[in-house]
């Protein structure tokens, strides 16, 4: 999924509908549906607008999707796909944090809070419990397990339990906090400089608690 | 029987809040798709056009939740802030108080919905709620330490509430679900609050 960029407006595309135009139809569907619910979250999702976005007509995503569970479906698919390739990023874990903050914070919040995933996130919750929540499950996991094995390899010796809870509390900390504010925005308003401030305090933080 | 009990209520004046009582709860259980003006009708137990009567359009009825619930986050503040018999709360009561007022009931759900619908209205209310609790529990740290920097007391509470009011947010909004595939148990909202709290007593609060 290419990055989400909340700010811009939706691009009115023509496209073919026919033959080898099928194809790019389908993603430019389901990419206007993701950035709605990214802005709106699940107000954003209405076929009417979805296909004004696109430049076709409202019948044709149910010929294409079946239904608006169909779509639902196909979104939730491509939030998942996008999360992927973004965690791909943060894998494998090869630096330490701080002292003055953390690029994989200020990463993590990128994604989740300036580019919408967030909501995308909460969305897909609402829509399909397990499914989505054992996918995000399984992204801080995957995270968590980089990071235990960068402390090993550089201590010679697997970290102890009290350890790895507490790693488990911040990275968790962490996704709660970004998805927060995706919704709520700077609840104590910081301004800009105090957002990234809090970003930097949350990544010295951890440094602070974890050593990494 | 319906109708007479509905006529009563219409001359107490009881029926409008029975409406905005059965619009927060819609919208607490559904999130924003939840204000629906047939399910609110079929809650109260009076006709569609009733609701029109007490408050002139849907806009008006949006108008009137968004108020009450403003007018709630203000009420929910004063408990938070109240003190307690051995002085004002300490920052650790502080947290636990607003991860209550913003966990319990769907809040979050509404407060967001209001939000969105009229932030004309909440956000200077949130605002409001988020600007004393932090000054609260500044004016409590900078009373038991002023061995210290009263300017970094301030910087660093500012980054504790900040980070407390994100969390409870998303824990609110995904929390249990994320809980469960994390490994907490699924009704685990302390997890977050005890550990901060934990940190603010060790490294910020000597009492």
């Amino acid at each position: 999924m290419p990055p989400l960029d909340r700010n811009a407006r939706p691009v009115r595309r023509r496209l073919a509908h026919r033959g080898e135009g099928g194809d790019a139809t389908r993603l430019a569907i389901v990419e206007a549906a993701a950035r709605r619910v990214s802005l709106h979250g699940a107000d954003g999702f209405r076929l009417a607008q979805i296909a004004e976005d696109v430049g076709i007509t409202h019948p044709l995503i149910l010929h294409y999707f079946g239904s608006k569970r169909g779509l639902v479906d196909a979104v939730i698919a491509h939030i998942g796909t996008g999360l992927a390739a973004e965690v791909a990023s943060f894998l494998p874990w090869s630096e330490e944090i701080g002292p003055v903050g953390s690029p994989k914070v200020e990463a993590a919040f990128r994604v989740l809070s300036d580019r919408g995933y967030g909501r995308l996130i909460a969305w897909a919750m609402q829509q399909e419990q397990s499914q989505v929540s054992k996918a995000a499950g399984s992204v801080v996991e995957a995270i968590l397990a980089s990071m235990v094995a960068f402390k090993t390899q550089r201590d010679g010796a697997a970290p102890d339990d009290q350890w790895c809870q507490t790693l488990r509390f911040w990275v968790r900390l962490t996704f709660l906090a970004a998805i927060g504010e995706s919704f709520a925005g700077p609840v104590v308003d910081l301004g800009p400089a105090g957002q990234q401030q809090f970003r930097v305090w949350l990544g010295d933080q951890i440094a602070e608690k974890t050593g990494i | 029987m319906a109708v007479r009990a509905q006529k009563a209520a219409v001359a107490d004046g009881r029926t409008a809040d029975a409406i905005l009582d059965a619009a927060e709860q819609l919208i607490r259980q559904h999130g924003m798709s939840g204000l629906k003006l047939t399910a609110i009708a079929e809650l109260v137990g009076v006709t569609h056009p009733l609701i029109f009567h007490h408050f002139g359009s849907k806009h008006g009825l949006i108008d009137a939740i968004a108020r009450r619930h403003a007018s709630n986050l203000r009420e929910s503040l004063v408990k938070l802030l109240e003190a307690d018999p051995h002085g004002p709360p300490a920052v650790h009561l502080i947290l636990e108080r607003m991860q209550k007022s913003l966990l319990d009931d769907g809040f979050a759900a509404l407060t967001q919905w209001g939000l969105k619908q009229r932030p004309d209205i909440v956000q200077p209310a949130i605002n409001d709620f988020m600007q004393k609790v932090t000054e609260a529990a500044i004016a409590r740290r900078i009373g038991n330490r002023p061995d210290q920097d009263p300017e970094a007391i301030r910087a660093e509470i500012r980054q504790i509430v900040h980070a407390a009011a994100l969390l409870m947010w998303g824990q609110a909004l995904v929390g249990a679900s994320l809980n469960a595939a994390m490994g907490f148990a699924p009704d685990d909202r302390a997890a977050g609050r005890d550990y901060l709290a934990m940190l603010l007593l060790q490294r910020l609060l000597s009492t």
